[in-house]
C-alpha cells in the first residue's frame, strides 16, 4: 500500500554526486528537502576506513556496495526469442546502492579535469580547430566553479585512512595526513609556489587535484543538515513512496517568501 | 582439466562449468580471504604467497622488496580492529 508522506519543498531521488550536492544547496537555501536512496546508510569513518575497506571478498568479489540481486534485479535476454531471466550474478554492469551513489562505487574519489580535457578536440579535428580557437576554450569560465566545488568538497580533508608502519597503527585520523617526501614533495612545493588565487589553481599538480568523495564530504554536510533537521534521508523507499513523495510541489518556498 | 574445460558432464546434475566455477571460487575464498571468514587460518594462504594483508599503504615496500622475500607478518582485518 502506498505510504502518504508529509509534503516537502523538494524531493531528490538518488543521493549521489548530483543529488547530494543539490540536497545540500537546496537545504542551505532554506528548503525542506527529502532525499530518497536505496540501500544501506554507510559512514565514512566506519565503512570507508582501513581496515574494513580492505575487505576484498566483501566489496570486490561479493559486490557489497552494489545492488543485492537476490532481492531486486533486472531481467535480461540476448534476443527476442529467448525468455528474459533475472540477472543474479553481477558482471561488468554494476547497478549500485547506498548513500553516496557512484561517487562511492568508483572508489570514492574523483579528479579535477586537466587543461588537456578542454583542449582535446582541437588537435584531433582540423576543421573544428579554427572555430574552437576563436573562442576561449582552455577552461572556459569554469575556474570559479571548480574552486567552489573544491571548497565545498574539502570541508572534510582528503585522507588516506590508517597507516600501518612497523606494527604501529597511525590513525585512521582524518586530520592526520601522511607526510609527502622526495620528488612528490618537491612537485607539491613547486606547484604551491606557482599557484595564485586565480585560474591557475585549476592546474595545480599533485595531491590537491583530488577531490574527496560525496560520502566523505557532501555526506558530512548532509549529516550536519540532517541533524539540524533540514534534510531528511529516506532509505529503501518503495516506488509507491517515491511516487507519492514526488507529487509534493517544490513551489511552496516561493509562496512563503513572497511578501 | 575435463572439468574446467566443460568436457565432463554430470547425469541429471549441474552443468560442469557451473560446478567448476563454484568449486574454484570457493577454494580461492577459503585459501585467500581474510581469516574473519573462517578460512586462511593463521593467514597461512597469505604467508604462502607473501601477501601483506589489509595494510593501507604498501607502495614503499613494493620498491624495497622487489624480487626479495617480504619478511613481515601479514595483517588481517581482525588484527587492526
Amino acid at each position: 500500500m502506498a505510504t502518504k508522506l508529509k509534503e516537502v519543498d523538494a524531493v531528490i531521488v538518488g543521493l549521489g554526486w548530483t543529488g547530494g550536492i543539490l540536497a545540500k544547496e537546496l537545504a542551505e537555501a532554506g528548503l525542506k528537502v527529502v532525499a530518497l536512496e536505496r540501500g544501506a546508510m554507510r559512514s565514512t569513518d566506519k565503512d570507508y576506513a582501513v581496515p574494513n575497506i580492505r575487505d576484498e571478498l566483501r566489496y570486490v568479489v561479493r559486490h557489497d556496495l552494489m545492488q543485492n540481486t537476490a532481492r531486486d534485479t533486472l531481467t535480461v535476454r540476448n534476443n527476442p526469442s529467448q525468455e528474459a531471466l533475472p540477472m543474479r550474478r553481477l558482471g561488468s554492469f554494476l547497478p549500485g546502492e547506498v548513500v553516496g551513489g557512484s561517487a562511492v562505487h568508483w572508489s570514492g574519489h574523483t579528479w579535477r579535469w586537466t587543461d588537456m580535457e578542454f583542449k582535446v578536440r582541437s588537435p584531433l579535428r582540423g576543421a573544428l580547430r579554427q572555430e574552437l580557437h576563436s573562442r576561449r576554450h582552455d577552461h572556459p569560465g569554469l575556474g570559479h566553479h571548480l574552486r567552489r566545488a573544491r571548497a565545498v568538497l574539502r570541508q572534510v580533508r582528503i585522507h588516506r585512512g590508517g597507516v600501518w608502519q612497523g606494527g604501529q597503527h597511525q590513525g585512521p585520523d582524518p586530520a592526520r595526513r601522511q607526510p609527502v617526501r622526495g620528488a612528490a614533495r618537491a612537485r607539491l612545493s613547486a606547484a604551491a609556489a606557482h599557484a595564485d588565487p586565480g585560474e591557475r589553481d585549476v592546474h595545480q599538480g599533485g595531491e590537491e587535484q583530488r577531490l574527496p568523495s560525496v560520502p566523505a564530504a557532501v555526506g558530512k554536510c548532509l549529516a550536519r543538515l540532517h541533524q539540524s533537521r533540514r534534510i531528511e534521508i529516506r532509505r529503501r523507499a518503495s516506488i509507491a513512496a517515491i511516487a507519492s513523495a514526488s507529487a509534493a510541489r517544490p513551489t511552496r518556498r516561493a509562496a512563503r517568501t513572497s511578501p | 582439466m575435463a572439468l574446467s574445460s566443460g568436457k565432463l558432464s554430470f547425469d541429471n546434475g549441474l552443468p560442469a562449468r557451473v560446478f567448476w566455477t563454484t568449486l574454484y571460487q570457493t577454494v580461492m575464498e577459503g585459501m585467500f580471504s581474510d581469516p574473519i571468514y573462517g578460512g586462511n587460518r593463521n593467514k597461512a594462504g597469505w604467508r604462502l604467497i607473501g601477501f601483506p594483508g589489509a595494510i593501507a599503504v604498501h607502495r614503499e615496500n613494493v620498491e624495497k622488496y622487489r624480487d626479495k622475500k617480504f619478511p613481515a607478518d601479514p595483517v588481517s582485518i581482525a588484527d587492526m580492529s
